[in-house]
């Protein structure tokens, strides 16, 4: 396969600093990110917030492939899909070669040959989308929609693009990142979009099982009392607890961890009278983030869930060459 | 190349070096006293490796896989090579032991390790008299833990009963479980499972504690962290026979090489940090590491080329072994003579061979040019495994002629 226009570094991008895929957010600069901003602002109807159909990638076919289940991302890539005009297919893996012992190498081949322009993919595990990219066809692109621990990138550019329509520029924020951060792709993509964009401080909170190693590696700063994190924070971002941390053993009960760690009204009051809170869904009430925290003027997870059909448009016109 | 008449080699001892000046006498090399010159041709005694596979862990061995890989590593400098029991099915009874105890004609001679308990399932003590008339020479668990303290201490006081030596990768099972690459900051930013060096350092103690108790010999395989090398050298203070081998990716990779999810630096026991190599680098001469092992671990193309997660474990190494070795002595790490008592004295010693096997005479023996230097491609590798991690490095060491007893085999 040739190979020879992707950057050796960063297989995302061509030599010349274009994206060719989205993979994770490694090797991008601030103009990459604000130049889709900026593109998922167009698709969205200023006086009425609603995303606007437009026919950019008409005769294009998209092939969404879930390895790991997932209604609410597909959802929302599916309609980027649609509102963009392209064919879409979906392939359910479960039933699919792979469960027969195909390679998954085989696998999308045999996809490629049914000549997809882009692969929407999730994985199990950490790297695989990666993998998946270095495997196809020069013309071909891989988006990533989630890769074990690793990265969700789109999550967190909608994420970004939600704290700059609504709070405006990053660069002077505090945005603290509440829950379950080590095994979290979300937050790894989170943390590295808000360190391109140049936020001021970026936290993170939970106790030592589900917090990074290393959080200097990754530019952030640990808390494991929730106030102290909290305190004077422009933006908490609230992540989902897998219930699979509790039967690992990673928090004795999401009681204690809701008691301990939870976003609670008590608790956002600690924060800038203007914080915003934010949660990537689906989300546990009670246990990560207080019903009453949810559902207040301050949280602005449903706009997230509008703009995230935007951004994955916009990432979605790029890689495949339309533009607006 | 031939021996040119008078051709000046220095023959390397693990104490001490010689000069000769080297001949062919028909189809045999002649040596007689020379004097010191500035030939960069040495001679180096056949080498012993103490962890060595033919295949990925539990995957079964042709028999034409088994010449074949032997063969390389006589090629390559190895004369003898401890082969892990996880073969599948596992080295746990005498039939299994004899199909690769067999001598292979121009290769390399392979001692297979019996597995320490049946199936390597850590429950029952395997058969250790009957696997040792098949032609095990010591005991190991591969890289399998034995989590039952009770049956390791059983099996320790077996052994020292039956003057067995064993052969443990120190490695606490469940801290294992799942892991992919070492805990450090690559594993947070890639997002990968990790294992903490106290899985390695809790159970060099536990081992260490047992051994004592117990009285076995014990060979600890596979080090990698820095606190181990210090209870190591701590043991030995004490007298107790313990002695401790590295793998040589270990003395040149780090878990940074992981970096882009490569797979072909995924390797068990995991690369550790800078700081780990830089200490397993000094302990090379310190005496706390006895030996370098390749912990060679062939595996296919299909079974590296996978999704992190899914490829498989280990790295080929047989065809790199010897010119890493020269390029520590170029670096500064080792001298020659530490090259030998780590890669034939000592590893003889510890897997009880011989001591004639690994003499350096004029019908057994490698001629290295230390300072020639050869390109690692695909193309001139000659295991099976093509999962080289030094894959495009430029390596100092070329092998210029290889004899065991008499016959010419490079």
């Amino acid at each position: 396969m040739n190979n020879s226009h992707i950057h050796p570094r960063y297989p995302q991008l061509t030599t010349d600093g274009k994206l060719h895929h989205l993979l994770s957010l490694d090797g991008l600069k601030e103009h990459h990110l604000v130049d889709l901003f900026d593109l998922a602002k167009s698709f969205i109807d200023p006086n009425t917030d609603q995303i606007i159909k437009v026919p950019l990638l008409r005769g294009k076919t998209i092939v969404n492939l879930f390895f790991e289940p997932s209604t609410r991302t597909r959802t929302t890539f599916e309609l980027a899909e649609i509102k963009l005009s392209a064919d879409v297919v979906n392939l359910d893996i479960e039933t699919s070669a792979a469960k027969k012992g195909e390679s998954l190498l085989d696998t999308l081949h045999n996809l490629q040959a049914m000549q997809a322009d882009m692969f929407v993919i999730r994985h199990q595990d950490s790297g695989s989308v990666e993998y998946f990219a270095r495997h196809v066809d020069p013309h071909v692109h891989v988006m990533n929609a989630g890769d074990g621990w690793h990265a969700h990138p789109t999550q967190a550019l909608l994420d970004m693009f939600t704290i700059r329509e609504l709070k405006g520029d990053i660069h002077d924020m505090t945005i603290a990142i509440m829950g379950d951060i080590k095994h979290s792709r979300v937050a790894r993509s989170q943390i590295q979009a808000l360190s391109i964009l140049g936020a001021r401080e970026i936290r993170v909170i939970g106790p030592r099982t589900l917090l990074p190693d290393f959080p200097q590696a990754l530019g952030v700063h640990a808390y494991t009392d929730a106030e102290e994190g909290i305190s004077g924070a422009d933006v908490v971002i609230a992540l989902r607890l897998q219930k699979e941390r509790m039967q690992g053993g990673l928090i004795p009960s999401t009681r204690e961890f809701f008691n301990t760690y939870g976003l609670t009204r008590e608790r956002l009051a600690l924060a800038k009278p203007d914080a915003i809170v934010m949660h990537p869904g689906p989300m546990n009430r009670n246990v990560e983030i207080a019903s009453g925290v949810a559902d207040s003027d301050r949280a602005v997870i449903l706009q997230q869930v509008t703009y995230g059909i935007a951004i994955r448009m916009a990432v979605m016109s790029r890689l495949l060459g339309g533009s607006r | 190349m031939d021996f040119q008449l008078g051709q000046s080699i220095q023959l390397i001892h693990a104490q001490g070096n010689e000069w000769v000046d080297a001949q062919l006498d028909g189809s045999k090399a002649l040596w007689t006293a020379g004097k010191p010159s500035d030939s960069s041709l040495i001679a180096l005694p056949p080498m012993v490796d103490l962890s060595f596979r033919f295949n990925s862990r539990n995957s079964s061995v042709s028999r034409s896989r088994q010449l074949k890989e032997s063969q390389a590593a006589a090629k390559r400098g190895f004369g003898h090579l401890a082969l892990q029991p996880d073969t599948s099915p596992c080295i746990d009874t005498p039939a299994e032991a004899e199909a690769y105890a067999e001598i292979l004609p121009q290769a390399a001679r392979v001692h297979p390790l019996g597995a320490l308990t049946q199936g390597l399932l850590g429950e029952h003590i395997a058969t250790m008299d009957a696997l040792e008339q098949a032609g095990c020479l010591a005991f190991s668990m591969a890289d399998q833990p034995l989590n039952s303290t009770q049956v390791l201490r059983n099996a320790f006081l077996y052994a020292q009963s039956r003057q067995k030596r064993i052969f443990l990768h120190p490695v606490d099972g469940y801290l294992a479980q799942g892991a992919q690459v070492h805990l450090g900051p690559m594993a947070d930013i890639l997002g990968l499972a990790a294992i903490p060096a106290s899985a390695e350092t809790s159970q060099v103690a536990r081992l260490i504690h047992l051994a004592e108790e117990t009285g076995v010999s014990l060979h600890l395989q596979h080090i990698t962290s820095v606190k181990s090398l210090s209870l190591i050298a701590q043991a030995k203070a004490e007298g107790l026979p313990i002695t401790a081998d590295v793998d040589i990716t270990h003395l040149f990779l780090t878990d940074k090489d992981v970096q882009g999810f490569a797979t072909c630096a995924k390797v068990w026991p995991v690369l550790r940090s800078q700081r780990d190599q830089d200490a397993l680098r000094q302990a090379l001469s310190d005496g706390t590491l006895d030996a370098i092992v390749s912990n060679h671990t062939p595996a296919s193309n299909d079974a590296k080329n996978q999704p992190f997660a899914q490829a498989r474990f280990g790295a080929s190494t047989l065809d790199v072994f010897l010119s890493l070795g020269a390029k520590l002595v170029l670096d500064g790490v080792i001298t020659w003579n530490h090259w030998v008592a780590l890669t034939s004295v000592n590893p003889a010693k510890i897997l009880g061979l011989h001591p004639q096997s690994v003499q350096l005479r004029q019908d057994q023996f490698t001629l290295l040019d230390t300072q020639a230097w050869w390109p690692v491609t695909p193309d001139n590798l000659l295991s099976m495994g093509p999962n080289n991690p030094f894959i495009q490095w430029e390596l100092p060491g070329v092998i210029q002629q290889v004899w065991r007893e008499g016959a010419r085999l490079v």
